[in-house]
């Protein structure tokens, strides 16, 4: 299975790599259990930046498409099938959108919902999450 | 020298062994080298495949390419006379191998003879695929979704075979210089040198592993190819090498030091014979896909 990027395209070189990583998925060219590539090797057969392919591998690996088993190696998931379907950013979307209309309904204004996100922000990034 | 051998048997053997050095290293794998550059040449001309021969005109590139063969034809064969009236020289004079050992240093150094148009054509395509790197446009760039690992290419028993013998030669070494000769500058050098010499070619093999594609346009299953033949000639001499220093050493433990002309003679064919005659036995040029280097490919 090979995955092909174009760098002079709009879409970013990272994101061709998760979604190129995902399609490989969903049309079972890649199977759960299957290793990948280390990011060194992929980042040198694209001739792309370490960064970039770990960037990617570690969206890959939030969204529970790949799992790295330490010195073993880079694996694709075993629920990858059905993670793959979902689109993380759609979902806080969705989520964000149900909480923004609650403060709405109960009177909240823009900036209150605004400065309650922030502090909400900060206080999980205090406690460590 | 040990009582069953004469030297009349010792010199018969040496002319045999040499004579081979001769004929494999400046005649046989030479000859193949140019024969398989011209047949890429001819049927892979430089007008229908100009990535193949990178930063020149065709005409330049045909050109040139005739030029050092014929000239490294030329080398060649006089480097083959010279063995050859070395060889004449030695029968006409009553030459005899030092009973000491130390005469292997001049197969040595007519081995660097005859190794030198090797060593130039390395060079060479050094040059090529760093001019093929630096005219390399595509924008669009593929790679393989699946790991490569050691023993995808190289049998576990050949690379255990050359750890093995790695560790053998440095014990019975390590016991040599403490038993029977002194710890000495010398002895620290020989172990620096070959332990260096052994973590490059792991080095080397992890390069080809796991770093970048040194000819950009080669297709996949050429570069799969090149890369099981890199690391299995590695592993092989890595091997070779542990097993020829412990073969010397050993002549030195039992008086056999007047084999060490023979010895050497015989190692150095080995080396091309295993090095590049197997890089021809494996790559044929008939399997590599040359269409990845015509003007209108894309993307290898």
């Amino acid at each position: 299975m090979q995955i092909m990027i174009d760098i002079d395209s709009e879409v970013p070189v990272f994101s061709q790599l998760v979604n190129g990583i995902k399609g490989a998925v969903e049309t079972a060219a890649i199977a759960p259990g299957d290793a990948l590539p280390s990011i060194r090797q992929l980042a040198n057969d694209l001739d792309l930046n370490n960064k970039t392919v770990a960037k990617a591998y570690k969206l890959l690996e939030r969204d529970s498409i790949i799992q790295t088993k330490g010195y073993r190696g880079t694996f694709v998931h075993p629920d990858a099938p059905k993670n793959v379907g979902i689109d993380i950013n759609a979902w806080i979307s969705t989520k964000l959108t149900d909480v923004v209309g609650v403060c709405r309904d109960r009177g909240a204004t823009d900036s209150e919902i605004r400065l309650a996100f922030n502090a909400a922000m900060q206080s999980v990034q205090q406690s460590g999450g | 020298m040990p009582a069953d051998f004469s030297m009349t048997v010792i010199l018969a053997i040496f002319y045999l062994v040499f004579l081979g050095q001769i004929y494999v290293i400046s005649i046989h794998y030479p000859n193949k080298m140019m024969k398989r550059i011209r047949y890429v040449h001819d049927n892979y001309p430089p007008i229908d495949y100009p990535k193949l021969y990178p930063g020149k005109t065709p005409e330049f590139a045909s050109r040139s390419l005739m030029t050092r063969l014929k000239w490294i034809g030329a080398y060649c064969k006089l480097v083959a006379a010279t063995g050859v009236g070395i060889l004449a020289y030695m029968l006409g004079s009553g030459y005899e191998p030092a009973l000491e050992g130390g005469d292997e240093i001049f197969v040595m150094l007519y081995f660097f003879l005859q190794a030198a148009p090797f060593l130039y054509l390395a060079v060479k395509e050094y040059q090529q695929f760093s001019n093929m790197q630096a005219g390399y446009k595509s924008t669009v760039r593929s790679a393989d979704l699946r790991p490569r690992r050691l023993f995808d290419f190289v049998h576990p028993s050949y690379l255990f075979a050359a750890v093995a013998m790695f560790v053998i030669w440095l014990g019975f070494y390590i016991w040599q210089a403490g038993d029977i000769t002194a710890w000495g500058g010398e002895t620290y050098a020989t172990l620096i040198l070959i332990m260096g010499m052994q973590g490059a070619y792991a080095l080397i093999i992890a390069q080809h592993l796991h770093g970048k594609k040194v000819d950009p346009y080669q297709a996949r299953d050429d570069q799969m190819r090149t890369i099981g033949v890199t690391i299995n000639i590695l592993v092989i001499s890595s091997f070779m090498i542990s097993l020829f220093l412990l073969l010397t050493q050993l002549a030195d433990e039992f008086a056999f030091e007047v084999f060490d002309p023979v010895m050497t003679s015989f190692y150095l064919q080995l080396c091309l014979i295993l090095g590049v005659g197997q890089t021809f036995r494996t790559v044929k040029i008939e399997d590599v896909d040359f269409e990845v280097y015509r003007a209108d490919t894309p993307v290898a």
